[in-house]
């Protein structure tokens, strides 16, 4: 069950290579921006689920309004000719990589808390 | 951790990462793309002014073609509608038929002469060369004899037509062409080889300097473009 979303990744990415969907070139910057936005939001998922607090509406709503926020942001920039979507890719980019941070700790203490032969001591 | 709640995580978790890989692989391959056809992400503030300042001129250029189009359009139905309602109006139509002619706005055929003009061979090559006066002297010929269109190489020539040599090839039209010339006329066939012809006249001088100049052939039927500038 938990390649699921792996799979989820693959078909995705297949689609997306396969078919011919082509975003204008004035839109690419929001495209990279909502690329940043998904993987954010996939990790933080990522990360819930390890911390057990996990919650599917907050996730799912999370994506696609992240997502569209950020295009949103870029898009307002462009218009003022203020480079706001760098806001967002550095918003992103800090929540990237605290995410993975914590995913990190949190796999190394699990991995620990197994060695001593204690099984899920934090639980919420 | 309950059944329902973890099912609820992997879905949801396998919707989001399905939609992060369709991003992912549409932004992969337009990059690719713009890679490797050279159109490289404009992020430095000068490209993209220049770009903004591109795209305006095109939409410009756009737009005013567009009302080229519904100009020429209203005019042709201008013309339609006045179409032989009088002598007088007749008479300036045919004349505005004849001026279309002459300045090659519009594609033209009927009967001609055709005559190819090639470099001769021999040791002096200034003498046996086909130089841009010669091609002028030809048209000009023509034009005097009564030819209504004249196209070289397929090329219209008009009164603002420039013939001039540059190194090896000859411009016309701003087209750069060089030899054989293959020049046509439109015009009457007889009068318009019997212009060429004429003992002492153009061939003649040319063919005596060793330019390969062909006979004019009389053809019933030749079809030349609009002017098109280079």
């Amino acid at each position: 069950m938990i390649w699921l979303p792996v799979m989820g990744l693959i078909i995705g990415a297949a689609i997306g290579y396969i078919s011919h969907v082509h975003i204008p070139v004035a839109f690419s910057s929001y495209l990279s921006i909502a690329v940043l936005a998904a993987l954010d939001t996939v990790f933080g998922g990522v990360r819930a689920s390890l911390e057990k607090s996990f919650d599917g509406r907050v996730f799912l709503t999370g994506f696609f309004s992240n997502i569209l926020l950020a295009a949103l942001l870029a898009f307002i920039g462009n218009q003022l000719g203020v480079d706001l979507y760098l806001a967002a890719v550095v918003a992103f980019g800090v929540r990237l990589f605290q995410n993975i941070a914590v995913i990190r700790r949190i796999v190394f203490e699990r991995m620990s808390q197994r060695g001593k032969g204690i099984r899920e001591l934090k639980r919420p | 951790m309950q059944r329902s709640e973890r099912w609820n995580l992997v879905v949801s978790l396998s919707v989001v990462s399905m939609a992060l890989g369709f991003l992912l692989a549409v932004q992969y391959r337009q990059h690719q793309d713009a890679v490797t056809s050279g159109v490289v992400v404009v992020n430095d503030p000068e490209q993209r002014k220049l770009q903004y300042e591109l795209n305006a001129l095109n939409r410009t250029s756009a737009t005013l073609q567009r009302e080229i189009s519904i100009t020429s359009s209203r005019l042709t139905s201008y013309e339609n509608q006045t179409a032989g309602s009088s002598r007088e109006m007749r008479r300036v139509e045919q004349r505005l038929e004849a001026e279309r002619i002459l300045s090659g706005t519009t594609p033209v055929e009927g009967p001609g002469v055709r005559v190819t003009l090639m470099d001769g061979q021999g040791l002096n090559t200034e003498q046996v060369l086909t130089h841009d006066w010669d091609v002028r002297q030809v048209i000009n010929e023509l034009f005097t004899a009564g030819a209504e269109a004249v196209s070289i190489n397929g090329y219209r020539v008009v009164a603002t037509s420039g013939i001039y040599c540059t190194g090896p090839v000859v411009r016309i039209n701003n087209h750069s062409i060089g030899a054989p010339f293959l020049i046509e006329a439109i015009g009457n066939p007889q009068t318009l080889s019997s212009a060429l012809n004429i003992s002492g006249g153009i061939l003649d001088i040319l063919r005596a300097r060793g330019v390969n100049a062909s006979t004019p052939q009389t053809q019933t039927l030749l079809t030349m473009p609009a002017f098109v500038s280079g």
